[in-house]
């Protein structure tokens, strides 16, 4: 089953192929990065207005990349929420417009499934992860530890109370004054600082819940910076960097330890952009080896956002026929639970269309 | 052989089905508040099977492009933008202002048909998106004004003073409105129309049809700068001078 998957739920327009959901065969993704550096943030109103100018081009490249028409294309994936309500939108429309026009079914998909179902993806030297796992979920909008079940469903163990672990990256990026995006900028420094030059707070560590804070690390960073700076000491900015991340990374892999001995996962996936993440990569993996539990990230290229994990998320449901109807729509909060049981806010039920 | 003509520029979303030559088989238009994207692509299912037309059959796409809602426009430019690519036919653009006009123009008896017309839809702060249109003859009307934001007292500046002139907005009230123009008509009674206006301009040669490549260029008529892009350009030029 070969699904087109549409993604745009930010400041990326991706369409890809996917092959039961597991084999890419083809993405092409129109970056707005350069778009949005110099506003030092994605601008809702920018992002959607190239979304609509890129989004035929993208799903018209891939077409031509997988050598495909779409005679071979069965189902119709296209993300739904959350995300900025303006940019899914764009996808949505589009999608919709395309299921009309060609008689494919569609599958709204959840962001969050998405970034998981990347893991799922074969790459070159890797299978990929097979539910049933453990899933930390790390990006510029959510830090999320889920278990996932052979069905694909999901249950939520634990998230972000306040900042997203990769929101809390971009803060401190420009508290330091580095271009956005700032948060792999952040990560490359830290590998040359000191991870002990200060001490910055680890928050809910001590709760024994799988929550997390991050928006107190922001503070704390400024503060010592002022701090330090007031004294007329130098600050480098390699060892906060080093620091902040070493703070960052002890509490998401502590938790996800803890989560991994509660659960008994003997495979823990990391997904999202903030699983780009070297130091990250490298702290877990370790927890992981002394757990003898299997650890799995995404190539880089997936972990950010991508159409190819929202095909690769819509498989399981197109699989069982669980089509979305031509009254989908886009949702700026979707909480997970809602959309694996087929319940949109608004009171609407999304039942699988019955033709 | 039939024609797709789809708006959601403004609160009414407006959808129709017809003839090569612009005649409306079926029409459907709905003022469900934060409707339009549930329902856009439905309601053109719909009233292509009301019409008995197959999907094979389209062969042209019209799409109002706006002004008006931001968010709202770029439903049906993103849904005919991808119709028009799967199908391989040409998306015709045609402003959504320029679509109320000629709603009003069906609207209005021919022996009384008014001098000018000026469309404005609500854009805050006392503005409006708007454009002015002028009578030529036998009912055709052109623009004599550019599509743009501009304060509501400046472009009742537009309506000239025979006092012959029908303005359309899309909010209620505002009676001094209508004191010098010689009527003045909310959106809400005109948007059945719609569909027919969008159909009847969609097949007029001045507008331009997007297909094949050129297609992916069509965007919506905005008429504004994002705002943040607005203060960075400012902040730049200023930073050069
Ligand atoms: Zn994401």
């Amino acid at each position: 089953m070969n699904i087109l998957g549409i993604e745009t739920s930010c400041d990326e327009t991706s369409a890809a192929i996917v092959q039961d959901g597991v084999h890419l065969l083809a993405q092409v993704t129109a970056s707005q990065i350069d778009l949005h550096a110099r506003f030092g943030g994605v601008v809702p109103e920018v992002a959607s207005r190239r979304h609509v100018v890129d989004i035929t081009k993208v799903v018209e490249q891939v077409f031509c990349d997988a050598r495909m028409t779409w005679s071979d294309i069965d189902a119709i994936a296209v993300t739904c929420g959350p995300g900025l309500l303006g940019s899914l939108l764009v996808g949505v429309s589009a999608a919709k417009g395309y299921a009309l026009a060609t008689g494919k079914p569609i599958v709204g998909v959840h962001h969050i499934a998405g970034h998981v179902a990347a893991a799922m993806l074969a790459w070159a030297g890797g299978t990929g992860a097979t539910p049933p796992f453990l899933c930390l979920v790390v990006s510029g909008g959510h830090t999320e530890l889920l278990t996932v079940d052979s069905d694909f469903r999901f249950a939520r163990l634990g998230g972000t109370r306040d900042d997203a672990a990769g929101e809390a990256y971009d803060k401190v990026a420009r508290l330091l004054g580095l271009a956005y995006p700032g948060g792999p900028k952040v990560d490359d420094l830290a590998h040359r600082g000191r991870p002990d030059a200060y001490v910055f707070p680890r928050a809910l560590l001590e709760d024994d819940g799988f929550d997390f804070s991050f928006s107190g690390l922001k503070s704390a960073v400024n503060n010592e910076i002022v701090k330090r700076r007031n004294r007329g000491q130098d600050v480098s900015v390699e060892d906060v960097c080093a620091s902040f991340q070493a703070a960052v990374v002890e509490v998401l892999v502590e938790k996800t330890r803890r989560a991994a001995l509660h659960t008994g996962a003997r495979t823990i996936v990391v997904a999202g952009g903030v699983a780009a993440n070297r130091g990250l990569r490298e702290a877990m993996s370790k927890m992981a080896q002394a757990l003898s539990a299997r650890v799995i990230f995404p190539p880089i290229e997936l972990c950010t956002d991508n159409a190819a994990m929202i095909a690769a998320a819509a498989y399981p449901r197109a699989k069982a026929g669980r089509w979305s109807p031509l009254t989908l729509n886009a949702y700026a909060q979707l909480p997970l639970a809602d959309w694996q049981d087929d319940h949109w806010p608004g009171g609407h039920r999304l039942s699988p269309t019955c033709e | 052989m039939g024609v797709i003509a789809m708006d959601t520029a403004t609160n009414a979303l407006a959808v129709g089905v017809g003839t090569r030559d612009g005649q409306l088989l079926s029409g459907v238009v709905q003022r469900v508040p934060r409707g339009h994207s549930r329902l856009l692509q439905p309601s053109v299912q719909f009233a292509l099977a009301s019409a008995g037309l197959k999907m094979a059959d389209v062969e042209r796409i019209v799409t109002g492009v706006g002004p008006g809602s931001y968010t709202g426009v770029r439903m049906a430019v993103a849904t005919a933008k991808a119709m028009g690519h799967a199908l391989d036919v040409p998306v015709v653009a045609v402003p959504t202002v320029d679509a109320m006009a000629r709603a009003a123009v069906l609207a209005e008896a021919a022996e009384v048909l008014p001098t000018r017309i000026l469309v404005m839809l609500n854009a805050r702060r006392g503005c409006a998106f708007g454009a002015c249109y002028e009578h030529v003859e036998g009912g055709r009307f052109v623009q004599i004004s550019e599509i743009q934001v501009l304060p509501i007292v400046e472009w009742m500046h537009s309506l000239g003073d025979d006092g012959r002139a029908l303005i359309v907005r899309d909010w209620a009230g505002d009676s001094a409105l209508a004191s010098r123009a010689a009527r003045s008509l909310t959106w809400g009674s005109l948007a059945g129309l719609m569909p027919q206006a969008l159909l009847e301009l969609g097949n007029r040669p001045e507008y331009a049809a997007y297909v094949g490549d050129d297609l992916h260029a069509l965007a919506p008529v905005y008429a504004l700068a994002v705002e943040a892009e607005a203060k960075w350009q400012a902040a730049s030029e200023g930073g050069s001078t």
